[in-house]
């Protein structure tokens, strides 16, 4: 069934210790990802997106870090449970690619190794059947000699196709969830597209639900399903892609598109927003976390508690503030009137 | 008389191999490249990485040993070691990167961090020193107390300001950005871009811009190089490169680039399998038998494209019939 | 590679030539002469110069070079004028005994130092890593030759557990009595020997070992659903041991340094002991061949250090 939810993320928070304290990294996070669907998490750099991710993929040391909510992947609540299962899981029904293909990969195996160490707990595979899934593998990643590169080393390779042989481990055991992180960050522009290109082609296949973690919001609007915007820990804005581009209400997401340097636009000045991310120990502990950066917007327009709301089917803005938000170089109208 | 003048830059790297350890090949990073920086301009040399656009960068400053060609600077070839002394060049010269944090010393307090240029060009007192460095933080937006602070206790948006008031302590004339904002977030790129803008207008700075980032330059820039394999492909104004682009290369680029228009996202991807196509398959066409860029010819008084001889042709002769 | 490793010998030729005419020079600028002292003191000062003069100790330095040079290709070193004997059969039994106390010393460390190193790194921070830690920090700010005085004075002496002195007990009859007693008069110099090796392949496993912990690599290792100890099998020990395998080819040099204190604190007669007391007698033709011969094996450790690496690390071919 094309729409079967395949991962129902709950209310989750992740908490790392700090000299003994533990401070939130991630509050309270709702998230529902169907097969075929592809889930784009937006935000800059410490808005909490890697540490979703690695949080779903079960990766933190559970001395220093606490978790709460409920990761339900498949019917099997992720929260807590033992690393031997998780085992079960992770390489096999979730794959991830992260950012930097380099040092992702192990310098002293060849590529082949691997790819078929993911194969070796996942499978029952001969060694013949694992060799000739490598090579498929190698081929479906656009790879055009794979059995030399199969018996390379990854310094021995570009970037690109060291990324090409991170994908082709996450989805050698045809996971049902794709966790990527940052995929083509480290990738010249050309590149990204022709891995962006993988993915989509491998999700065609496979049907796997994507969750897609970025900075690049020229990426999101070219790939993505939903998408899901960060800051400070919080989800702020969740929609369709149409919906975060076309309609986006939330400051933070109406702040980020205006500080693009547009392709079509030359404008002389780029919009800049004041202030700073505030770091883990200092994050406030109620109200809104955006209201620092937009300060021209009066206090009472914030929520006290800020919670998500419907503003239209299936797009989800946190806090009231948008209603009456503002850029300060423009002339002072609501959003309201520029809906009507 | 353009600020810089780059005739046929030549930066190859020797590769020694064999019993003796004799020179046998060499990579040439950068290979026989020619433009012209104006004065009070932003000029965007773009490519991927391995174009040699950073090699480039570094030549101008003075950083990398050219192995031929020149680099005129007010009509003075600062490729030798003396002329860059009599010109004192490396204090009309500065340079920003991309690597804020590793580009400043960690055990530097930011105010000698900044004075630095200003102890080795020009011999100021200690008050003097005090004074231009707080105007210099104050022309960075940043406060007084950063004077006593060390480069780790700033974000990565304030420490790129950091270098760039190192940068422009010395009143430099050229400034030579190599990918000024790749590593920084959307929100602190802008706030970056904002100001080398502002300090443009302000001391009438001149950039060379070096960026993979065709929408950062595109914002940045007023005449482009794109740069492949160490040698340009095109090269033109942001009107001649955005909306008439002639080098499959360039296209190519520009087609890569993701685009925030959601509406027609097929249409962009379409266009950009066709360019890749065409890419891959006439590969020949726009390149010699080495895979190299052919050498630039002049299609109109600003915009030069790398073409095969016969069509090179073409442009010349019409040059004639006018 | 073969053609690099043998250009990398052919380089090492004028390196040794050098190598051999400082030594040869140094050895001369010595103040005192390897006669006064060794013959009748009544001799007189006639006497030595005779001698001197016979021995050509008197000729011009590039003179005394050359000869020795040209006895070097015939595989003659000189006799030394400490033994009247030919160097090269001093050194080869002492050699012998060298090669032995190194070469126990070399596998007591490494075994010591490889499960501590990684155990260290595992579990870091916890209570065996401390305890770990503070062996090697303690261990480090002691002189080796206080850790030799102290064990012989507490092992041997105190407690009587070994021999102090010698490579062989005199009174041992038969082969296998002779081999029981040459290792039980090892045991405590390579131990001791052993437990100050260990100091630096611990702590720089150890950071090997918590490096690769972090690194991304471990992490994809984890996300395909890795068990932690095969992580640790096949992933973590073997990146961290790679720069300790390339130390092999150094090792071989800290030995020799090591043997100068342990063979003269323990006086085991090996080379170490050899070129302390050849030192203090001139002997020049001593002195001169085991300093070439510490040179050459210096420079065959650097080049077989660089082989290693270029075996284990795919990163690295020599070309």
């Amino acid at each position: 069934m094309a729409t079967e939810k395949i991962l129902d993320v709950r209310d989750v928070s992740t908490a790392f210790k700090i000299d003994g304290h533990f401070y939130d990294a991630v509050t309270h996070v709702n998230l529902q990802i169907k097969k075929d669907e592809i889930l784009a998490i937006v935000g800059e750099s410490g808005c909490g997106k890697s540490t979703l991710a690695t949080t779903i993929m079960g990766l933190h040391d559970p001395a220093e870090t606490k978790i709460s909510g409920e990761i339900d992947f498949e019917g099997t609540n992720l929260v807590g449970l033992p690393e031997d299962k998780y085992n079960k899981i992770r390489g096999a029904k979730i794959g991830m690619i992260f950012q930097d293909p380099l040092s992702s990969l192990n310098p002293l195996k060849r590529v082949e190794d691997q790819i078929k160490e993911v194969m070796d707990y996942h499978t029952d595979l001969s060694s013949e059947k694992k060799h000739a899934r490598v090579i498929e593998l190698l081929s479906q990643m656009g790879i055009v000699n794979p059995e030399r590169t199969a018996h390379q080393f990854p310094h021995e390779l570009s970037g690109g196709m060291r990324q090409r042989v991170v994908i082709a481990i996450a989805i050698a055991c045809k996971p049902d969830l794709l966790i990527a992180d940052e995929p083509t960050t480290a990738l010249d522009v050309t590149i990204q597209a022709q891995i962006l290109d993988v993915l989509l082609n491998i999700q065609k296949e496979n049907h796997a639900g994507i969750v897609l973690i970025t900075h690049d919001l020229g990426v999101v609007a070219q790939t993505a399903d939903k998408v899901a915007v960060m800051y400070a820990g919080q989800i702020v804005e969740y929609g369709s892609t149409k919906q975060i581009f076309k309609t986006p209400k939330h400051p933070y997401t109406r702040s980020l598109l205006r500080s693009i340097p547009q392709l079509g636009g030359e404008s002389d000045d780029l919009y800049v927003i004041s202030g700073n991310v505030p770091s883990l120990q200092k994050m406030p502990a109620s109200g809104d976390r955006f209201a620092s950066r937009i300060p021209w917007i009066p206090a009472s327009d914030h929520e006290k508690n800020p919670q998500m709301h419907e503003v239209s089917s299936g797009h989800l803005v946190r806090c009231t503030c948008y209603k009456s938000f503002y850029f300060p170089d423009q002339k002072k109208k609501k959003v309201a009137n520029e809906l009507n | 008389m353009s600020l810089i003048e780059i005739n046929n830059l030549k930066v190859h790297y020797p590769i020694r191999s064999g019993f003796f350890n004799r020179v046998t090949d060499s990579v040439k990073a950068v290979d026989g490249i020619s433009f012209n920086i104006e004065k009070g301009q932003t000029y965007g040399l773009v490519g991927e990485s391995g174009s040699g656009k950073s090699t480039t960068g570094k030549s101008v400053v003075g950083l990398e040993k050219v192995t031929s060609g020149s680099i005129l600077y007010n009509g003075v070839d600062i490729t030798s070691e003396k002329n860059r002394k009599k010109l004192n060049y490396n204090r009309d010269v500065q340079m920003i990167f991309q690597d804020s944090l590793s580009s400043l010393n960690p055990r530097k307090r930011i105010e000698d961090i900044i004075a630095e240029p200003l102890r080795n060009f020009e011999h100021l007192s200690k008050n003097e020193e005090k004074m231009r460095v707080l105007r210099l933080l104050d022309i960075v937006g940043l406060s007084v107390d950063a004077l006593y602070q060390y480069p780790h206790q700033f974000s990565g948006g304030q420490r790129q300001r950091i270098g760039i008031a190192r940068a422009v302590a010395t009143n430099p004339k050229l400034i030579v950005a190599d990918e000024p904002v790749s590593a920084l977030d959307l929100s602190v790129q802008a706030q970056v871009l904002n100001f080398m803008k502002k300090i443009q207008r302000e001391f009438g700075i001149t950039y060379l811009f070096i960026s993979h980032d065709l929408g950062v330059v595109r914002h940045m820039c007023n005449n482009i190089a794109i740069m492949n394999k160490g040698r340009l492909v095109e090269v033109g104004s942001r009107d001649d490169i955005y909306n008439h682009p002639l080098h499959i290369y360039t296209k190519r680029l520009l087609a890569a680039i993701p685009q925030i228009d959601v509406d027609h996202r097929e249409e962009h991807r379409e266009k950009r399998l066709q360019i890749e196509k065409i890419y891959q398959e006439q590969s020949s066409k726009y390149y010699d038998q080495n895979g190299l860029a052919y050498p630039l010819v002049k299609v109109s008084s600003m915009h030069s494209v790398a073409l095969p001889p016969q069509e090179a042709k073409k442009y010349s002769e019409k040059e004639v019939e006018v | 590679m073969w053609k690099t490793i043998l250009r990398r010998i052919l380089i090492m030729i004028p390196e040794i030539i050098i190598l051999s005419i400082i030594v040869f020079l140094l050895a001369k600028a010595m103040p005192g002469d390897p006669f006064t002292g060794s013959i009748n003191p009544r001799a007189g000062v006639a006497q030595i110069h005779h001698l001197m003069e016979v021995n050509g100790l008197y000729d011009p330095w590039y003179q005394q070079y050359w000869n020795w040079v040209v006895h070097l290709f015939h595989g003659n070193l000189g006799e030394s004028y400490q033994y009247n004997e030919p160097v090269t059969r001093i050194i080869g039994q002492r050699a012998v005994n060298t090669l032995w106390l190194s070469l126990f010393t070399v596998v007591l460390t490494y075994l010591i130092a490889l499960p501590m190193g990684i155990y260290a790194g595992r579990h870091e921070g916890k209570l065996p890593d401390t305890v770990i830690r503070f062996y090697t920090y303690v261990t480090y700010c002691i002189p080796f030759f206080v850790i030799l005085v102290l064990g012989i004075w507490i092992f041997g002496y105190v407690l009587g557990w070994f021999p102090t002195t010698g490579s062989v007990s005199p009174t041992a009859n038969g082969t296998f009595a002779t081999i029981g007693s040459r290792f039980y008069h090892m045991l405590l110099p390579g131990i001791l020997g052993a437990l100050f090796g260990t100091v630096n392949i611990v702590q720089y496993l150890r950071s090997e070992v918590v490096d690769a912990k972090s690194s991304d690599y471990v992490r994809t290792a984890r996300a395909k659903g890795v068990p932690i100890n095969d992580i640790y099998r096949h992933h973590i020990f073997r990146n961290s041991l790679l720069p300790i395998a390339a130390f092999a080819g150094y090792s071989i040099t800290g030995l020799l340094n090591g043997a100068i204190f342990t063979e003269s604190v323990f006086s085991y007669p090996g080379m170490g002991l050899l070129f302390v007391n050849s030192i203090s007698y001139r002997d020049y033709t001593v002195i001169t061949a085991l300093v070439l011969l510490f040179g050459i094996l210096n420079i065959f450790g650097t080049l077989l250090s660089d082989i290693i690496l270029s075996i284990v690390d795919p990163r690295i071919r020599i070309e």
